[in-house]
């Protein structure tokens, strides 16, 4: 592994403890999830120059406000659904190598269980899927619908990535599902979108998530573990003008550009976060970040592949949005901060990989059987 | 086999074509001559050349199921419509649409299996999309 330096480090993560927040308002969640991370890093708001968010009430000039922003000098609001914060990681680091500001503050919060989450309106062809009645959970169906017929994929396969996620959650205090489930359970579920039941879909959660990516002299200020982001790619997938491919996302492209400026391969990575809003966005996002062929990852995920420690590929260790957190319907933030957990070797001891020194984090964001965004980050600690 | 409902549809000038054919047993799509090319879903300029859309064209009708699901849990008007299903439908000589396939047994519904346009949707209100029966 001949891994390039990280061109900036994230020194705070924080990860909102409540699933079900019953009646602490939406501005009282992002004050306590700064003042979380402010903490984990030891750093103060005075200190943020930085800040990046995505879809917020009153938008990110209302969010400033709440927050007390005095000093920010750059500014990002990028949207790209779940994949957003996995993208918010490396583009304030290149925020950082650009000169542009020290401290970043990444944050994102919502409250989806009591209808308060953020969303895009819909674009002007949601009326060719309102039309037909197809909704997020079917369109994510007929992705995994047609990799079965292609590739004899079956819902047991995808069972044993809930399977997975439900072990790892068991020891994650916070997970909204922390009970183990086996196959058999899994597959008994009601469907709701067949071939996905409702095991395979992921958890709605309130809350949220931070992450401050910070100047390589501010990291080693801190006394932390130092880990920095070293490779990066997004792109956009959609109906092609009437010729999708529903078998590849766009993984295929940001998890190579993400490997290649790491200079990395699959098989360097220790652990890895993939976005888990459905069983099948695991499944095609392990094939395209190049960890299995296209088409095996049926068999890939078989026989305790994504366990940890001692599978072949500790995944989500924090039980996912499967089993864990998905809060504002946006699983990205969550993802990354158990990636720098487990890169600073603060995971649950029991799940912690040995020596961990290489992740990867795929988000996922809309969806992938109509439009969908990509965005793969590769981490190192630098020992 | 009951029809599935109308919905009250946000439409743009350049939606129309597609779902006035509809309503007439037709399945008609934007096409860029230029390119000799369909554009879907349908805009006003061809995504590919950036030239504009002059021509719509009526398709056969016909084609061949590439995905589909199952659905149990509707929303809004397909609430009570359920189990329904969506489907993905490669057209002859056209693009690769979203549909309905009305089947009394979904279970017959298959990746590949070829279909064909129902008809005008039966709706009482709201916009009907495009329902296809197996051959």
């Amino acid at each position: 592994m001949a891994a390039r330096r990280p061109s900036a480090y994230i020194a705070g993560i924080y990860e909102h403890p409540e699933r079900s927040i019953e009646t602490a308002s939406l501005a009282t969640v992002y004050v306590d999830i700064v003042a979380g991370v402010l903490a984990d890093a030891g750093l103060t708001i005075d200190q943020v120059d930085g800040f990046h968010t995505s879809l917020t009430p009153g938008g990110m000039v209302s969010l400033a406000d709440t927050l007390g922003l005095r000093h920010a000098r750059h500014f990002d609001g990028t949207d790209l659904g779940g994949a957003t914060y996995v993208s918010s990681m490396a583009t304030a680091a290149r925020a950082i190598e650009a000169g542009d500001a020290d401290v970043v503050l990444v944050v994102m919060a919502g409250l989806p269980r009591r209808g308060m989450f953020n969303r895009a309106a819909p674009g002007p062809h949601a009326v060719y899927e309102q039309a037909h009645g197809s909704t997020l959970v079917a369109q994510y169906a007929l992705a995994a619908q047609r990799h079965m017929a292609m590739y004899g994929t079956t819902r047991e396969d995808l069972a044993h990535i809930k399977v997975a996620s439900s072990y790892h959650a068991s020891f994650n205090p916070h997970a909204m599902l922390r009970q183990r489930v086996t196959l058999e359970e899994v597959l008994e579920q009601p469907p709701i979108a067949e071939p996905l039941h409702k095991m395979d879909c992921c958890v709605v959660s309130d809350g949220g998530g931070a992450l401050l990516v910070v100047r390589e002299e501010v990291a080693r200020s801190l006394g932390k573990p130092l880990v920095g982001v070293i490779g990066h790619g997004e792109t956009t997938r959609n109906w092609s003008n009437g010729r999708p491919d529903l078998t590849t996302t766009g993984a295929a492209e940001t998890g190579a550009r993400a490997f290649a400026e790491a200079g990395v391969t699959p098989e360097d990575v220790d652990y890895a976060s993939v976005y888990d809003s459905f069983t099948i966005t695991v499944l095609l996002s392990l094939e395209d970040l190049g960890f299995c062929p296209k088409g095996q990852g049926g068999r890939f995920v078989r026989d305790g592949a994504l366990l940890s420690p001692n599978g072949v590929l500790p995944l989500n260790t924090d039980g996912g949005g499967l089993s864990n957190n998905h809060p504002d319907m946006r699983g990205g933030m969550i993802r990354s901060i158990e990636a720098v957990r487990q890169l600073r070797g603060e995971a649950h001891p029991a799940l912690q990989v040995p020596s961990c020194e290489l992740a990867v984090v795929h988000g996922s964001g809309f969806s992938l059987g109509s439009r969908s965004m990509s965005a793969t980050s590769v981490l190192v600690r630098e020992s | 086999m009951t029809d599935l409902p109308g919905v009250e549809l946000a439409l743009n000038p350049e939606d129309l074509p597609f779902f006035d054919g509809l309503d007439r047993g037709e399945l008609c799509v934007p096409w860029c001559t230029h390119c000799d090319d369909h554009v879907w879903p349908p805009r006003t300029r061809c995504v590919a050349c950036y030239r504009e859309v002059h021509e719509w064209r009526s398709l056969a009708g016909t084609g061949e199921i590439y995905s589909f699901s199952v659905v149990h849990r509707g929303e809004g008007a397909f609430a009570a419509s359920t189990p329904y299903v969506v489907a993905l439908v490669a057209l002859d000589g056209g693009p690769t649409i979203l549909a309905n396939v009305l089947a009394d047994d979904p279970a017959d519904v298959g990746v590949g299996r070829r279909v064909r346009l129902a008809g005008p949707p039966a709706v009482t209100s709201g916009r009907g999309g495009a329902r296809f029966l197996l051959d």
